[in-house]
């Protein structure tokens, strides 16, 4: 049980990663919506049925899951949508704000799920998304409905508890039609669940908790939508029945027969009500019914069953078949992205191996209920994948397998080996179809007519052997078009004698597929193809429609382990080479060979560095909600462009790099750019956000056209604030005074606004770029914007370093932040009257630090000409490191030093040397802050006199 | 009948070890004195190795060392005890305790045993604050004849983090009683 679970919180997991990203992906389609809208452009009806889609999916599988709240939510919105759907109503901007913001209501119950593993949450905002929901989808309904038809009748209430709701005809057999589409699935999963209880003959059972909260949860929303729609007697019974249930999970999911009883029967008559609403579009009917259910939910011992049950799932397996899938409009193209469709073909690859292997199991036991139950479930999930994805072939065609499999689990017919060869079939139609969309060849599916009727004619079968390949034979020669041949792929055993034709079918070749099976002992299944006059199908198409898996799904763990077993590595191929029995000795078979490992370290390092790495995309896509947002909330027009979204960067640094982004576009609506006077229909400002790789970094850019950065403003400010001093100000450099905007607490807005002005922004900033070695550049020119430049390394854990000495200590100095090493003539040092002294390198003074002194330390050397000088630079400032030799460079890998070691002046981390031993790395950015900051503590520490 | 035999012993080991873990500590000597500390913190002995300096720590933390890949950090316990430096010989060992998860290197000069004390043959330790490294004697075992000090690694542990904050910053005694 144990593992199940945990099988169950990975699925959890994918389930939530996959809603996310369907969430991304249509959060930006709904802005857009949004935005033609205020142009008075009408909403793409494909643009809404794709966000209905992704609600749907998500709806689908948190109901799988039993995320009650999520199904709630995202039901609601597809409502709404529905009606939108249905043209009867205008969408308009209010509907998609709500839109947006239930996506962040989802949104945050997925972080729920992720904390506590599950959805149930409390707050406000769930809730008032939800009546918002509910309430602008009643309004909508009603003013769609009036503007149809004035006509307005009554809907005539059994109980006549409710009062009198005018509404149209219309409107009626819409939401009808809308409860028995939409309900339906909910329902049937219901169903499936009573018959499965139903079918035990014990006094007392225990039922599985994961069942009856997924029936509760199924139930629960129908009683919603029946609640909503005013079918007040559905409403009653599903209510008790969730009590029931409710009941039966406080007893410690014991149920007794009688119970059950109820149970089934209460499904039963709401199956029947729901016949009901098809055909008449009310509930009434069927009281004794109802009320007999209602008493019996309280006193289960008195419902006296009649023999309706088996009467019933006859009937309902010809509804099964009879209600079909409704039309498709699959005609309908709506964009699904490249990326949209490779994850599409990946899962579904994936589901097809898992229905075979499920089959595959089946076939050694057919009556075996749990694999038969999984085999509808990954159909049931296939088919609403292909549904979303709008290939109406293979969703028909898997819609049709589930029926098969479901009436083989309602035990109205038993599987046999021609019905697993029928599903093997279709599988593997389904699987070459895969392979047709994989290379663009549509999703068409040939003979789709052959192949569903082949799968009806089954299912409707009660079969045993003879009765069915009687009835088969003389109607599939008859009615068949085409003759369906089973071949072996060219790569399964050639020799093999498979070719079977379902005409002659006799019950000697029995045991023939399960023979087969063990002697190909391969997980794949014989790629079957279907030959007919119109589509002949070359050998070489069968080689190449074996569908490509093209990624799997790896934890973080996992990848990290490999990562830091690289780290090793690198430190382990140093040892090697820089190892003192072999360093400056000439071994020339050694060296050559150094070279070839080193370079392969290095290839794999780059490999496994970049599986960290995700596209900036989806860090962008989120600045399109934002924008949106702001520009709504400061009623300034503002357009966003990006631009390299491709780019990709590490994942690390893709979460930290959020914030940033955040507050530096706040910052460009908020404060870069005005309303302009005349807009002559253009936007007010734009922002473009850009990306790109640049050397061993990664650069970020937000760029904006609005006025600049306000110079003197910022300066005043400064002064104001106490960061700058009255003499200071006539000495500092425009770009000094930019960088005083990343000063905590420094904001050069007068009031503080709901978006920005508190002046914590810049320093979020500054702080979580500096946590990833990232540098900001600003470039500002007045009237004309401002641009940011994040300038990231690319990677976190194993950097270029140079390795310095200082006596008997070696130190390493990231390559990154190096900018030259010198060597000085006496003349150019001067000491300042404070005893700083200063370097002139060219046309700078450049201050100089002694790591000797800094550390205490015995230096070979004591005049600065005599050693060497690294000049090392952090955000344009620059400083001078004296050392004693350079020892080379080497890849770093960055280690932490000991938790309780935390803080020590100028050390960043630690490094392993090829040795063994341990090198500090320094901290320049830390070190040069020191130099300029004039800290007291330091210079008292380094033994320099304090400065006043 | 072997087989029977092989499970009980199994079984006997197992409880063994929870036993060993209680009441067993690891002696070790600096200067003329013997410490203890407690095996279930102990995570192995090694020799002595090259120790990377690491500036702004307090005297006695000597530096960091690479332990197959980890870097730790290394007190001299003789300095945190006021004793007297000592050149390190072939016989200084450095212990490595963990409290944690954090592990730390104890230079000690010379390891010598591991012992059984039982509860009822340690005493407290002694009221009288005579030398700077008494605050971190968890009590007096008795051996025979001799004693040995056993030592309370997490103080000998995180006390040394309030040790490197700069002059000037007073700890509020409250602050010391937590840790």
């Amino acid at each position: 049980m144990g593992g199940e679970r945990k099988v169950i919180d990975e699925d959890v997991k994918a389930f939530i990663e996959e809603s996310r990203e369907i969430l991304e992906e249509v959060e930006p389609q709904i802005i857009t919506l949004g935005q033609l809208l205020d142009r008075n452009i009408p909403a793409d009806p494909e643009t809404i049925n794709l966000i209905f889609r992704a609600f749907h999916t998500i709806k689908g599988t948190a109901a799988f899951y039993q995320f009650d709240t999520v199904v709630s939510i995202t039901h609601k919105a597809e409502t709404l949508l529905e009606l939108f759907r249905q043209k009867d109503v205008e969408l308009n901007t209010s509907c998609t704000d709500l839109l947006c913001k239930s996506c962040d209501v989802v949104e945050k119950l997925f972080k729920n799920i992720e904390e506590t593993g599950s959805d149930d949450s409390d707050e406000e905002d769930v809730r008032t998304i939800s009546s918002r929901l509910v309430g602008l989808t009643n309004l909508l309904a009603g003013r769609g409905g009036e503007q149809n038809q004035p006509e307005t009748t009554t809907i005539e209430d059994d109980s006549g508890a409710e009062a009198e709701t005018p509404e149209t005809k219309e409107d009626i057999t819409q939401k009808n039609r809308l409860f028995l589409t939409e309900g339906r699935p909910f329902f049937e999963e219901v169903l499936f669940f009573a018959k499965k209880i139903g079918k035990t003959e014990e006094e007392m059972t225990i039922l599985d908790a994961d069942n009856i909260n997924n029936a509760t949860g199924n139930l629960k929303i129908l009683a919603e939508t029946a609640d909503f729609l005013e079918f007040d007697h559905v409403y009653q019974i599903i209510e008790s029945l969730i009590t029931l249930l409710q009941t039966v999970k406080e007893n410690e999911y014991q149920i007794k027969k009688p119970e059950i009883n109820v149970f089934v029967y209460g499904c039963n008559v709401i199956d029947d009500l729901l016949a009901i609403i098809e055909k008449e579009g009310n509930d009434r009917g069927h009281e004794d019914q109802i009320s007999a259910v209602l008493e019996a939910v309280k006193n289960p011992e008195s419902l006296y069953i009649s023999d309706r049950f088996a009467e019933k799932r006859k009937k309902r397996l010809s509804r099964t078949s009879a209600r079909k899938n409704a039309p498709e409009d699959s005609a309908t193209t709506f964009t699904i992205t490249e990326g949209m469709r490779l994850t599409f073909l990946n899962e579904s690859a994936e589901f097809l191996d898992e229905i075979e292997d499920v089959f595959l199991s089946i076939k050694s036991d057919v009556t075996d209920k749990d694999y038969l139950a999984e085999a509808f479930r990954l159909l049931h999930s296939f088919k609403g994948s292909c549904g979303f994805m709008n290939y109406g072939d293979l969703e028909r065609l898997a819609h049709r397998t589930e029926t098969l499999v479901e009436a083989a689990l309602d035990d109205v017919m038993i599987l046999d080996h021609w019905d697993l060869k029928a599903i093997w079939f279709v599988l593997g139609v389904m699987r070459d179809t895969l392979g047709k969309i994989e290379r663009n060849q549509g999703s068409k599916i040939l003979n789709i007519a052959v192949l569903e009727y082949m799968l009806e004619y089954i299912s409707s079968f009660p079969s045993e052997q003879e009765k069915y390949e009687e009835m088969l034979l003389p109607e599939i020669k008859k009615d068949r078009p085409t003759e369906i041949v089973l071949e072996p792929s060219p790569y399964e055993n050639a020799g093999d004698d498979y070719e079977t034709n379902p005409q002659g079918p006799k019950t000697g070749n029995a045991p023939e597929p399960e023979e087969r099976r063990e002697k190909g002992e391969t997980r794949r299944k014989p790629d079957l193809e279907i030959e007919s006059e119109d589509a002949i199908i070359s050998t070489q198409d069968i080689l190449s429609r074996k569908l490509e898996r093209r990624d799997i799904r790896v934890s973080l763990d996992k990848l990290d382990e490999l990562i830091n077993l690289i780290g090793e590595l690198v430190i382990a191929e140093n040892m090697v080479i820089r190892n003192p029995d072999v360093v400056n000795r000439e071994f020339e078979n050694f060296e050559k060979a150094s070279i070839h490992l080193s370079k392969i370290v290095r290839d794999l390092q780059d490999v496994a560095l970049s599986v960290r790495m995700i596209p900036i995309s989806g860090v962008f896509r989120k600045m399109i909600r934002l924008v949106h947002d702001l520009s709504v909330k400061s009623k300034k027009k503002v357009g966003l462009k990006l631009a390299g979204e491709d780019t990709e960067i590490d994942k690390t640094v893709a979460e930290l790099i959020a914030d940033p982004l955040v507050h530096l576009v706040r910052n460009a609506i908020d404060h870069g750019i005005h309303r302009k006077k005349q807009r002559n229909g253009s936007n007010d400002g734009n922002i473009l956000l850009e990306a790109r790789h640049e050397g061993g970094e990664v650069w970020i850019m937000i760029k904006d056209d609005g006025d600049g950065l306000d110079i003197q403003k910022i300066l005043q400010k400064g002064i104001d604030a106490g960061l700058v001093s009255e003499e200071n100000k006539t000495i500092m450099t425009d770009q000094e005074i930019i960088e005083l905007i990343f000063q905590p607490g420094f904001s050069t807005s007068d009031s503080v606004t709901s978006v920005s002005g508190r002046g914590v922004g810049m320093d979020v900033v500054k702080r979580n770029i500096e946590k990833i070695k990232g540098h900001i550049d600003i470039n500002s020119r007045p009237g004309i914007g401002t641009t940011f430049i994040l300038r990231i390394p690319l990677t976190l854990a194993i950097i270029d370093g140079m390795l310095v000495r200082v006596g008997s200590a070696s130190y390493t100095i990231p390559l990154l932040s190096i900018r030259e090493s010198i060597q000085v003539d006496a003349q150019n040092v001067v000491e300042t009257m404070d005893g700083q002294e200063m370097v002139r390198v060219r046309e700078e003074l450049l201050p100089v630090i002694r790591l000797h002194q800094l550390y205490n330390l015995d230096s070979d050397y004591q005049e600065l000409h005599e050693g060497l000088l690294v000049i090392i630079e952090h955000q344009r400032e620059t400083a001078c490191l004296f050392i004693d030799e350079i020892i080379g460079e080497q890849q770093t890998v960055i280690k932490g030093l000991s938790g309780y070691m935390e803080n020590i002046r100028g050390v960043s981390g630690c490094t392993i040397l090829g040795d063994g031993e341990v090198s500090l790395i320094l901290d320049v950015a830390g070190l040069i802050k020191r130099t300029y900051r004039e800290d007291i503590v330091f210079h008292e520490t380094i033994g320099l006199p304090a400065q006043q | 009948m072997n087989d029977e035999k092989v499970l009980w012993e199994d079984d006997y080991y197992d409880d063994d070890d929870e036993d060993t873990q209680k009441d067993r500590f690891l002696t070790f000597k600096i200067g003329k004195e013997e410490y203890a500390v407690e095996i279930s913190c102990v995570i192995e002995v090694i020799g002595m190795q090259k120790i990377t300096h690491v500036p702004d720590m307090p005297e006695f933390v000597k530096g960091v060392i690479n332990l197959r890949g980890q870097v730790i950090p290394i007190t001299d316990i003789r300095m945190r005890f006021g004793l007297p430096a000592r050149e390190y010989d072939d016989r200084t060992c450095i212990v490595v305790v963990t409290v944690e998860d954090t592990y730390v290197g104890i230079v000690v000069d010379t390891v010598s045993d591991v012992l059984d004390m039982p509860e009822e043959t340690v005493a407290p330790p002694p009221k009288i604050n005579q030398k700077p490294g008494s605050r971190y004697i968890q009590g007096l075992g008795k051996v025979g004849e001799d004693v040995k000090i056993i030592l309370d690694v997490v103080k000998l542990l995180y006390e040394e983090r309030f040790e490197q904050l700069p002059e000037g910053i007073e700890m509020e005694p409250d602050d010391r009683n937590l840790i």
